[in-house]
């Protein structure tokens, strides 16, 4: 028997994703609220074909929405980047969970760039978190987590995949302790995991916060260029500004690169029509760009 | 050449493509289905995809994949 409402926030794959797994065990969320636009987003015809309530409700309508949830409510908060405010956070009767695509607390932030620093950091291990919403961010006790090495190929995209994969796993696992109010979690602390290495990974994370400043500094070695353009490439979707790099004083955009490493090579990107190629050669190989001149307006 | 049907179903061999006419709305093809079937037109095609092209409407049904290639191939 439930013994409260349950609701999803979020947009996308992974919000979908933990549907389904709800579904398959009969339980039926009392509403989704997508809070993004999200083209490829199967949520809605989900939502639609299993006769779930379903709203798009962007940033400025969700705080109303949350404030007018009346009863005991477990609010699954996946791939959400909506923050809630504090008067939604002390509501009584409201459990609020969180999937974070890193261990907590470090690498707390928005949800799209960490994966773009924790490459560029050079991290080789990764992780994600499940765990519940208080006042602060990404600062709520842990209720589960699960850690993966990251690979030397990952970009910015197939690492946020890899930690979508194991979320929903790990929702899977425990989604009856996520519904429950007397789960507590436990305060967040990954000192002993000796996961990640970085000096600077507890700073809070923003979107518009990109390695370099977004752009490609010549001096680096192959290593740094490599995990820079890594960590920007969201290939194809472009959920963040192309990285860019200054040729005679110009900037100029890198659209797509090819890295040519001890026999292998291996392309990522999109377009090549008119594209400049830019060869960086160093000692371990080379890395080879293909430009396009910034527009004027920008 | 490659056949994009096959390629379809490569990616999700559960999934009746020829029986749906939209494949972003019922749920054959998700964003991160979308990034290996890019990767796969591109490779199998020897095409390079404009990245304005990754819109929902272009991976809507087999006809528009086909033109999205073909347009893909053109631009060479």
């Amino acid at each position: 028997m439930r013994c409260a409402d349950i609701g999803i926030l979020g947009f996308g794959k992974m919000p979908a994703d933990c549907l389904r797994v709800l579904l398959g065990r009969n339980l039926r969320p009392d509403f989704v609220c997508e809070t993004q636009e999200s083209p490829f987003s199967p949520l809605r015809r989900l939502c639609e074909e299993r006769g779930i309530h379903y709203r798009k409700s962007l940033r400025a309508e969700t705080t109303g929405f949350l404030e007018g949830l009346r009863g005991r409510t477990v609010l699954l908060s996946i791939n959400n980047n909506y923050l809630f405010p504090e008067q939604v956070v002390r509501r009584d009767g409201l459990r609020i969970v969180n999937f974070h695509n890193a261990l907590l607390p470090s690498y707390p932030g928005h949800g799209l760039i960490i994966p773009c620093w924790v490459l560029f950091n050079g991290e080789t291990r990764h992780g994600v978190t499940w765990h519940l919403v208080d006042t602060g961010i990404d600062t709520g006790p842990v209720l589960c987590s699960d850690i993966f090495d990251v690979s030397s190929s990952d970009t910015a995209f197939s690492l946020m995949r890899r930690g979508v994969e194991h979320g929903v796993s790990l929702f899977e696992r425990h989604w009856e302790s996520f519904l429950d109010f007397d789960t507590p979690g436990v305060a967040p602390d990954d000192s002993g995991q000796g996961v990640y290495r970085h000096p600077l990974r507890h700073r809070l994370h923003k979107r518009a916060d990109l390695p370099g400043g977004g752009v490609l500094d010549p001096a680096w070695d192959f290593e740094e260029c490599f995990r820079f353009l890594r960590s920007l490439d969201y290939s194809p979707f472009p959920l963040l500004p192309s990285p860019r790099i200054v040729i005679g004083g110009q900037a100029r955009i890198i659209e797509k690169y090819r890295i040519e490493e001890g026999g292998r090579s291996a392309v990522s990107g999109l377009g090549g029509r008119g594209l400049d190629e830019h060869p960086l050669n160093f000692n371990q190989g080379t890395i080879v760009l293909f430009l396009r001149p910034e527009p004027e307006h920008a | 050449m490659p056949d994009i049907t096959a390629i379809l179903h490569a990616i999700h061999p559960e999934h009746d493509f020829a029986a749906s006419g939209d494949f972003v709305a019922d749920g054959l093809l998700d964003s991160f289905d979308i990034v290996v079937l890019v990767q796969k037109l591109e490779s199998g095609f020897c095409i390079s995809i404009d990245g304005a092209e990754i819109t929902p409407e272009n991976f809507r049904n087999l006809e528009n994949l086909k033109s999205l290639v073909a347009r893909s191939a053109h631009g060479q």
